[in-house]
């Protein structure tokens, strides 16, 4: 390695991709300049509209799963959680898009967003996978509505079928948010393109798993329902709890996580989203299913923290991309190993 | 410009800008070249990228720094010091003793060779002055510097007469001697009074150390600096010099110039390709307001002003005194007879002198800064400002509002509202109360008038390269907005209307002006075509368009505005300056069809000397222009500078009597304006100060002269009062050096850019350069408020902490300099303090031009303390 | 005399038609592709080319504040600032010592103008859902002010930090690369202005040679420091992003003039990233029934 301050070496016309490995060495080295600490990115103006957003979507689309895994298990005793499921699937999907066009800083043109199909664009992606998930969680909801009043097959059949395409919309819609902050040029979100989808997609099952539970005990359902769901809940706050110390250690290796860190961020997502959305419920449920002891007030006190613990964890992110979009090291370190 | 006048004949650069692309070693000093004059920097960067060397001597490191090859730093003040190093240098080196080419120009184009009178001594003898000195008129005797046997008159308009001859006529006479032999001299140089041999005691003691001592540059990058030009010049190559304000504003700014003249004098650089001095001058057409002057002691075209102080009694008096017997300016008569054709017409004739009677004749110098202080002494009752900001431009900016107090009324022809309009109601109380000042007691009436934009009236600019480029109107001016044009065609007209009945001789002169322009439009707008068809010159009183100076004649049959403009405006159908055909790519480069330069559309000046002695272009790569022997005559790429059919061969023949005008030069003497055709390194007159430049301390210093006993200037002018007090040398009190200059982002007064919000915003607020190691002494921070004082005034603004500025090393003292633009002030977007409220009034002696560029202060941190608002601002 | 052959036509005719050809060499096609090349070299920091954009597109001022960061008054690109010449101060030498000697062309006070890459491909085109971002038929990228609705998508794609949301008019705005003064056959009010043709607009193609040799002779000048950023396969194309249509030559590492070493296309991540978010929905799916099947 060359000293430091010895004479500039050519930074020099750049090989490409495949040859490029072997040339790193004789670039001078990145020594930390930053342009007087000015950021090179705009930081996205994402905030609290859009983290309601990517809270609500995925308990919309996860709960549109939910519901049809719990259909498909045949189970008579699973009907609860597949209707309200469905029902919940459908409440969000009328919500969740509001919020999204009362983001827009020219709302009334949110129609625009169906001018064209744009596959590189996950922004377009999710417009149309949302007007398609909106569409049959629609009609689902309908036939389940009709299934529920006039207790016939046919209508449980049609809705069974609509549901399908339904919770493959469902999917990308619990998911897509994340590739949506991923597929940007923010470091932190970049990053974590692949660990995102995966964490906003267990939160949006925790959340909505979390919602079905209070559901489920406030209109009564039977305590099979609620078994299941706390075991539903336990399983998910577990694979939770290890997705998100995986996203940490990447974010902390790749030397991201100091927006994370900063205060108010840091308490939100230490005992907001980590200690509310995970480590409560993991408590919680886990001892519950563990033990088999079980108490109402503890679940919907754990599915209440689930939930509130899921909505940190949107902001958090959010807002800590925005910082991490203004911190020029740490852009220049991430285009740098890229 | 008396410093090029004087040296080459005429007061203006010797070059074009495009021609900056064929130097092979560009050398920018005195001027921020990048920052002020960007378009034409962009012809520096085209000799660069052809391979030129690009140097920048400057206090600061400048955006013009940033581009070049080397960067000198030199402590503001000292640039004689600089360059008579490089002469020392130069006559010194084993480069220019050996190599012919320099020993054939410079015995040849210069009087280089010329013998000197007898009783010159020279400031190496005298530790500082030079022969002649009478210190009670604190002027020169210039007798001894004159040539042998000779009487030398100036080059200039405005010095014809040697302020110290008491007997025009024995001047006169002694001035005939030119037109009966060639100026003594001696071409081996080896005569001890030879300019040559004066040269090198004069500059031997400028050594490479002193250089250091004095200017505080390295000598390591001194050496560097004088190795690259020697190694740029010779038959095949050639190096420019541009220099601006950063060498004018000082009380030796003449001389500055002076002695980059020499420098391009001895390396054979003047009238070739790439060579040359190009003086880069300020305002869009402030060369076209020297040529056509505003200036109080020229007539248009360089013609003097008729003085009380002089011999101007009569007009035949004045013609008489004022008409070398060679060179050019022989043809005098005939420009002042057609100039006064021109304005008055058929009321002049030679009967009553042509009306020279009607010119006013000037008592004193009547330049900006004695004017100033003659307004606050209230000599001075009335004031019209076109297109000037003198709160902000004006030196020692509190005396001038204490003036502008004291006016009865003035009137301010402007685009915006500028510092100096509404200097009564928003100027600080404290900058005003020389007069007692506030609102209420400011008895002054102003008119403020509107003036119209460039864009929304026809003219022509005259810019730094002597070419006029016509404009065409784009729009109306918008509402009462007019054209200067205008205003001042029907203020004639209206005070030809009032006197129309008067039958007072002293209002003669306006009753019979020649006023007749036609008008055109709702606005009744003069026609600026038609003004510049005067300018160029007609026949009279046909009015037929003439195309050359050479047609003038001195018998009332031509009339002529300025005649070094004929050539302008050729014929009735052809406006030679709205023409606009560049050269193709691969064409000679000179573009002659795009625009007009005076004089006669030549381009590069003094052109005769881009070929040998002989007429043989001095080598294929710098070929311009030659002597085609079959044509008998003069041709190449440009128009020749020179008697276009006289051949080099061509020996006046004094024999068969007396030789008048360029007669009297041979073939091979290129400086035609002067009296002897050759460029002078030695000054025999025409100017006040030196024959030789001499580094002199400017006026404030923080240190004694480390050369001479003489500290300053001799002549200098001061005028040492209680509200202009000077700082003693190296006082204590005021121990920092400063300088103040431009930023690209503003135009001078700024109140163009002040009030364009996005140019506004590129530099926001007025603001002080300082050298991080005299922020660590006073603990200043970037950004931080400072307070800058002088024994005129103090003013505040933010630190921007730069290693852009350093501290120098001179005489064994560290100095400090800090620098301070000084386009602000309390109008526009963009605001800061008056940094004129800190200088003083003082004037280099030929020019009266203030020291801006260098003074001394002092500098604390904090903030101002002021009973009214006024400019501090949070 | 040899006479520019089109220099008639300037005088006699108020209206030139392909002016770009008297004014930067370059005959605008709809078809082709056109770009800038900025060579940092040559500019001086006289910021014309910030303020010819200002008032070509009629944009207003920012704040007016002294920022101290040496003559960088203007901070950044913005919605309302297309340009910005970037200003980096660096004299002092490694004994300590100021600069004296300095490298041919610029150096010591690094001075650039930036601006919107007109990347191919490019990330904010890609990422916006409306088509208001597209490419136009002179291979540059531009906002249509009629069709974006202000989801501010496009912001966080750019790799550059180009683009901006305007808070007043609720838009993404960018240079346009003078896309209606290209239309008109007249060259981009900045390169226009620029007087030292340190930002050069023409055919890319003719740019990618030109400044290649640029940086060959700059070597023989000895500026071994110099090199592309932006150019295919030089740095700053990088990562999916074949190329920058406008482009720079620099001396100094990227970061320098607060531009990332080597940005990347974010869309390339969008595939992965969502498989990954399915199979994790499908992993949801197996722990739901394994949840939902027992007592
Ligand atoms: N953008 C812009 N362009 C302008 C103007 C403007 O205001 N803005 N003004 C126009 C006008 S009116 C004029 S006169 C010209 C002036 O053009 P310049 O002469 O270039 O103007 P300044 O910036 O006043 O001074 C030039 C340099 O002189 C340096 N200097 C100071 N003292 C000394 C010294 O003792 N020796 C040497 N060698 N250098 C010294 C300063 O550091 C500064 O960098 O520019 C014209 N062009
Ligand atoms: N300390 C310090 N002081 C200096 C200098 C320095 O370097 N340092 N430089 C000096 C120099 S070189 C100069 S030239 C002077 C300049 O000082 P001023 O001569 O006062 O120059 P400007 O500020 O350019 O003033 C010109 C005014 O004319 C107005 N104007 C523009 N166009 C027109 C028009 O068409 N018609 C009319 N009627 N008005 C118009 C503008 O708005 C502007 O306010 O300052 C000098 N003062
Ligand atoms: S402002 Fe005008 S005079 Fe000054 S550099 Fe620009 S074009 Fe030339
Ligand atoms: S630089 Fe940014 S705004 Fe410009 S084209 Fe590239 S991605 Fe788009
Ligand atoms: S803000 Fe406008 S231009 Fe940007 S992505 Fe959204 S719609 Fe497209
Ligand atoms: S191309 Fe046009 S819009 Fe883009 S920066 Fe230049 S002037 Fe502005
Ligand atoms: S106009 Fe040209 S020289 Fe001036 S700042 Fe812009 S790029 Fe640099
Ligand atoms: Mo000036």
């Amino acid at each position: 390695m060359e000293s430091l301050n010895s004479e500039r070496a050519p930074y020099g016309r750049q090989p490409k991709p495949a040859e490029r490995r072997g040339v790193d060495s004789t670039r001078p080295r990145y020594q930390g300049e930053t342009y007087y600490g000015q950021p090179v990115l705009k930081p996205s103006h994402y905030g609290q509209l859009i983290a309601s957003y990517l809270f609500i979507g995925g308990i919309a689309g996860a709960s549109q799963i939910i519901a049809t895994i719990a259909d498909w298990t045949g189970d008579r005793r699973n009907r609860f959680i597949t209707r309200a499921g469905r029902y919940l699937s459908l409440g969000g999907i009328i919500v969740a898009p509001l919020f999204l066009i009362a983001d827009l800083r020219t709302p009334e043109r949110w129609y625009n967003m169906l001018r064209i199909f744009r596959r590189t664009s996950p922004m377009s992606i999710g417009s149309w996978t949302l007007t398609a998930f909106g569409g049959f969680s629609g009609i689902t909801a309908l036939l389940q509505f009709l299934a529920d009043r006039r207790r016939r097959a046919p209508y449980r059949r049609a809705a069974r079928a609509f549901a399908l395409p339904a919770t493959g919309a469902g999917a990308i819609v619990a998911t897509y948010t994340g590739t949506l902050l991923g597929s940007t040029s923010t470091p932190l979100w970049a990053r974590a393109s692949r660990f995102l989808p995966a964490l906003f997609g267990i939160s949006a099952a925790a959340t909505s798993t979390a919602a079905l539970t209070l559901a489920a005990h406030a209109s009564g359902a039977s305590r099979i329902t609620a078994r299941r769901l706390e075991r539903l809940a336990a399983m998910i706050a577990a694979i939770e709890f290890l997705a998100s110390a995986a996203l940490d250690r990447h974010w902390e290796r790749a030397n991201l996580a100091a927006p994370l860190k900063e205060t108010p961020t840091a308490t939100a997502y230490r005992a907001g989203y980590k200690g509310l959305g995970i480590a409560v419920p993991l408590l919680v449920h886990g001892v519950s299913v563990a033990t088999g002891r079980r108490s109402r007030r503890a679940s919907m006190f754990a599915a209440a923290a689930t939930l509130i613990g899921g909505y940190f964890l949107r902001s958090v992110i959010v807002h800590a991309g925005r910082d991490s979009a203004r911190r020029p090291e740490d852009y220049f370190q991430v285009t740098e190993a890229d | 410009m008396p410093s090029l006048g004087a040296t080459f004949g005429r007061g203006a650069a010797t070059t074009t800008q495009w021609d900056i692309a064929n130097a092979d070693c560009v050398v920018i000093m005195g001027s921020n070249m990048a920052e002020n004059h960007p378009v034409a920097f962009r012809f520096v960067m085209q000799a660069k990228e052809k391979g030129a060397t690009i140097i920048h001597a400057d206090p600061r490191f400048t955006r013009t720094s940033a581009l070049c090859d080397i960067y000198a730093p030199v402590r503001a003040g000292s640039d004689i010091a600089f360059l008579g190093g490089l002469i020392n240098y130069i006559i010194n080196s084993e480069r220019w003793q050996n190599d012919p080419f320099f020993h054939e120009y410079v015995v040849n184009y210069t009087n280089i060779a010329t013998i000197i009178e007898d009783d010159f001594k020279d400031a190496s003898e005298l530790d500082g002055l030079f022969s002649g000195w009478e210190a009670e008129k604190l002027s020169y005797n210039v007798d001894s510097w004159q040539y042998r046997g000779m009487d030398i008159p100036a080059t200039l308009a405005e010095a014809y007469v040697h302020p110290s001859t008491d007997d025009p006529d024995k001047m006169i006479e002694k001035q005939q001697e030119l037109t009966r032999r060639l100026p003594p001299s001696d071409p081996t140089l080896k005569n001890p009074k030879c300019v040559y041999q004066i040269l090198k005691r004069h500059y031997a003691p400028y050594t490479p150390e002193m250089v250091e001592r004095v200017t505080g540059c390295p000598k390591e990058t001194f050496l560097k600096v004088a190795e690259t030009l020697l190694k740029n010049a010779g038959r095949e190559r050639t190096g420019a010099w541009c220099y601006a304000v950063g060498w004018t504003h000082h009380t030796t700014g003449v001389q500055m110039i002076r002695a980059a003249a020499i420098v391009q004098c001895l390396l054979g650089n003047i009238g070739r390709p790439g060579g040359g001095i190009l003086a880069l001058r300020g305002h869009c057409s402030i060369q076209g307001s020297t040529d056509v002057p505003t200036l109080y002691n020229m007539l248009p075209g360089y013609l003097p002003q008729p003085s009380a102080m002089k011999p101007h009694k009569s007009f035949g008096r004045y013609v008489e005194v004022e008409t070398p017997p060679t060179g050019w300016w022989h043809n005098f008569p005939k420009y002042i007879i057609s100039l006064l054709r021109a304005w008055y017409g058929d009321a002049a004739s030679p009967h009553n002198e042509w009306r020279y009677q009607w010119i006013p004749k000037m008592v004193a110098d009547h330049s900006q800064e004695p004017m100033m202080l003659a307004i606050a002494d209230g000599l001075i009752r009335g004031l019209l400002l076109i297109g000037q900001n003198p709160v902000v431009g004006g030196h020692n900016s509190k005396l001038v509002r204490k003036g502008l107090a004291n006016l009865e009324w003035m009137v301010v022809r402007e685009t915006f509202e500028n510092e100096t309009a509404s200097f009564w109601y928003k100027s600080p109380e404290e900058d005003t109360n020389g007069a007692g000042a506030r609102a209420q007691d400011i008895q002054t009436e102003i008119f403020l008038l509107p003036a119209a934009l460039p864009g929304e009236k026809e003219g022509s600019f005259t810019n730094t390269q002597r070419l006029l480029q016509w404009h065409d109107k784009i729009v109306d001016p918008p509402g009462d907005c007019r054209s200067d044009l205008w205003f001042m065609f029907h203020l004639g007209k209206r005070l030809k209307q009032l006197y129309a009945d008067s039958h007072a001789p002293e209002d003669e002169p306006i009753k019979n002006l020649t006023w007749d322009y036609p008008t055109q439009g709702a606005q009744d707008e003069p026609s600026a075509d038609a003004v510049l068809k005067e300018i160029n010159g007609y026949t009279w009183p046909e009015r037929k368009q003439i195309d050359d100076f050479k047609e003038l004649k001195d018998d009332g049959s031509t009339a002529c505005g300025v005649w070094i403009y004929t050539g302008a405006y050729p014929r009735a159908d052809f406006n030679h300056a709205r023409s606009r055909k560049p050269d193709a790519p691969d064409g000679p480069g000179t573009h002659l069809d795009w625009g007009f330069a005076w004089p006669s559309n030549r381009r590069i000046m003094y052109n005769r000397a881009s070929a040998d002695a002989d007429g043989k272009p001095w080598s294929e790569r710098k070929r311009y222009m030659w002597w085609d022997a079959d044509k008998q005559q003069w041709t190449g790429k440009d128009n020749p500078d020179f008697s276009s059919s006289k051949a080099p061969s061509y020996r006046p023949d004094f024999t068969q009597g007396p030789k008048k005008g360029v007669d009297a030069h041979d073939g091979k003497s290129p400086f035609m304006m002067s009296a002897d055709g050759k460029a002078w390194i030695f000054v025999p007159s025409g100017l006040k100060d030196a024959p030789l430049p001499t580094h002199y301390e400017p006026v404030e210093s923080p240190v004694r002269n480390p050369m001479y006993r003489q500290q300053d200037n001799p002549p200098v002018k001061k005028w040492a009062r209680s509200d202009n007090v000077y700082h003693d040398v190296g006082d204590p009190q005021y121990p920092y050096v400063i300088t103040t200059y431009r930023l690209t982002e503003h135009h001078s007064g700024a109140i163009p850019t002040r009030f364009v919000p996005s140019l506004a915003e590129l530099q926001p607020e007025g603001f002080a350069e300082i050298p991080p190691e005299l922020a660590a002494e006073k603990n200043i921070a970037n950004l931080d408020w400072i307070v800058i004082s002088t024994a005129r005034g103090e003013i505040e603004g933010r630190a921007l902490v730069t290693e852009r500025l350093r501290p120098f090393e001179i005489a064994g003292r560290r100095i400090y300099q800090i620098g301070m633009p000084w386009h602000f002030g309390w109008q526009g977007y963009a605001t800061g303090d008056v940094v004129n409220v800190l200088s003083a009034i003082v004037g280099d002696p030929n020019t009266t031009i203030h020291e801006g560029k260098a003074f001394t202060c002092n500098l604390r941190k904090g903030r101002l303390q002021l009973s009214s608002q006024g400019v501090a601002q949070s | 005399m040899s006479v520019h052959p089109r220099a008639l036509e300037h005088t006699e005719s108020g209206v030139i038609p392909q002016e770009a050809e008297l004014t930067a060499g370059a005959t605008i096609e709809p078809g082709r592709s056109y770009g800038f090349f900025t060579d940092t070299t040559l500019c001086i920091g006289c910021k014309a080319c910030e303020v010819a954009c200002k008032e070509w597109n009629e944009l207003p001022a920012e704040e007016f504040k002294l920022t101290g960061h040496s003559y960088d008054n203007t901070g950044a690109l913005s919605a309302t600032t297309w340009r910005h010449v970037t200003f980096v101060e660096k004299l002092s030498e490694t004994n300590g010592a100021r600069a004296m000697n300095l490298q041919p062309f610029q150096s010591n006070w690094l001075m650039m103008s930036d601006v919107c890459k007109h990347c191919s491909p490019a990330p904010c085109l890609e990422a916006c859902p409306t088509g208001a971002l597209f490419r136009t038929e002179f291979d540059t990228v531009v906002v249509q002010q009629d069709i974006c609705n202000g989801c501010g998508y496009c912001v966080p794609a750019c790799p550059f930090g180009v683009v901006e949301l305007n808070v007043p008019d609720g838009k993404a705005h960018k240079c346009t690369l003078c896309y209606d003064r290209l239309k008109g056959g007249l060259e981009p009010a900045c390169a226009k202005a620029c007087p030292t043709d340190s930002i050069q607009f023409g055919e890319l193609s003719a740019l990618h040679d030109r400044a290649h040799k640029r940086v060959e002779s700059l070597h023989a000048h000895g500026r071994s420091d110099a090199y592309l950023y932006g150019a295919p396969d030089t740095a700053g194309a990088t990562n999916g992003i074949d190329r920058l249509n406008a482009f720079f030559l620099l001396t100094d590492r990227p970061e320098v003039y607060n531009l990332p070493p080597e940005p990347s296309l974010p869309s390339r991540r969008v595939l992965p990233s969502l498989l990954t978010g399915l199979a994790t929905m499908a992993g949801i799916a197996i722990a739901a029934i394994v949840a939902l099947v027992g007592e």
